[in-house]
């Protein structure tokens, strides 16, 4: 049967897969064949997503992103087993709701460092052909990186340099048969969403933007296994919105 | 840094497999010796060894052996 959403025995390597977009993510794809190599801080929480997997030839690294400057270890470990990796979802990130009085250089370093720069160096590391074997990335970026909320500068600056970062770097990987692309949920059920309306957002009221509601997480893992699949072939350098529909 | 450490660099540079390159490797032969790789070049002789050369001036080299005599 023709199937061009099958991943099966594509490996495909996703960060902040503990949680959220990521950990759905990771789960949607096993279920379209993927072997999946998990990367998150929490081995607990890594060992929650990889039970809820399906079929096998999965595995997990615990690591954090925001203290390894150097990835080299991460990709040599993804790839131990033999087989290069075909996929990268780079959907760890960090969220901080900040006035600009009190929006310091010190923390906005920390948001950089997991959104920004961790993407970019997991891209360079992928790119490297003993990682990879052509295939296709995919950042999660956020519907902020277009329609920003208050309080939301450097988020929301983090996410647009990833957008832009993503058109750029298409230019020098096509070459290499890579594919990349982000992808910018709107609001959905996440933990994230969730520190975000204890932190000051009225996700009530950014839910009512969207004209499809809030979102939940498969529907993002759903656009994502699209952008890694070979539906989406002809598609590079591009930030693809998956949310729900929000205008204003 | 030695002959040998040097052409590793430009091997790691071009994503090329080690012991890929010698000093005769003529680069307009490699696929990877493109605009992009002369100005991953640039930025390596920058913070490897310290001297601003221009792209030009890099665009006329020839062989490995003439990259390894701007690695100084």
């Amino acid at each position: 049967m023709f199937n061009p959403m099958d991943l099966s025995n594509k490996r495909i390597l996703i960060t902040g897969a503990s949680s959220g977009i990521g950990r759905a993510t990771a789960i949607y794809l096993s279920k379209l064949g993927a072997k999946t190599v998990l990367l998150a801080r929490n081995e607990d929480r890594l060992n929650d997503t990889i039970i809820q997997l399906e079929n096998d030839g999965h595995m997990y690294i615990v690591a954090d992103l925001a203290e390894s400057e150097d990835m080299t270890h991460i990709f040599d470990k993804s790839v131990e087993n033999g087989t290069k990796l075909s996929g990268l979802v780079h959907s760890a990130g960090f969220s901080q709701v900040i006035p600009i009085n009190m929006l310091t250089k010190d923390r906005m370093q920390k948001e950089m460092n997991i959104n920004y720069f961790s993407f970019i160096e997991l891209v360079r590391q992928f790119s490297k052909k003993k990682y990879n074997q052509g295939g296709s990335i995919v950042g999660v970026s956020s519907i902020a990186a277009d329609k920003a909320e208050q309080c939301q500068t450097n988020y929301s600056a983090s996410k647009a340099a990833m957008n832009i970062a993503a058109q750029a770097l298409s230019l020098e990987l096509a070459k290499k048969q890579i594919r990349i692309n982000t992808v910018m949920p709107g609001a959905v059920y996440t933990s994230m969403a969730m520190h975000m309306e204890e932190s000051g957002i009225d996700m009530s009221e950014i839910e009512k933007l969207q004209l499809l509601g809030m979102g939940k997480a498969e529907q993002v893992a759903s656009v994502i296994a699209f952008l890694l699949s070979d539906m989406s072939s002809f598609i590079t350098g591009r930030n693809v919105f998956a949310d729900g529909g929000r205008f204003l | 840094m030695s002959e040998k450490e040097k052409i590793e660099l430009l091997e790691e540079m071009m994503d090329l497999d080690p012991h890929s390159l010698t000093k005769d490797t003529v680069l307009a032969k490699l696929d990877e010796w493109d605009s992009i790789t002369i100005l991953s070049f640039i930025v390596l002789l920058d913070e490897e060894f310290n001297k601003s050369v221009k792209a030009p001036e890099i665009r006329s080299l020839v062989t490995i052996a003439d990259a390894l005599n701007m690695m100084e």
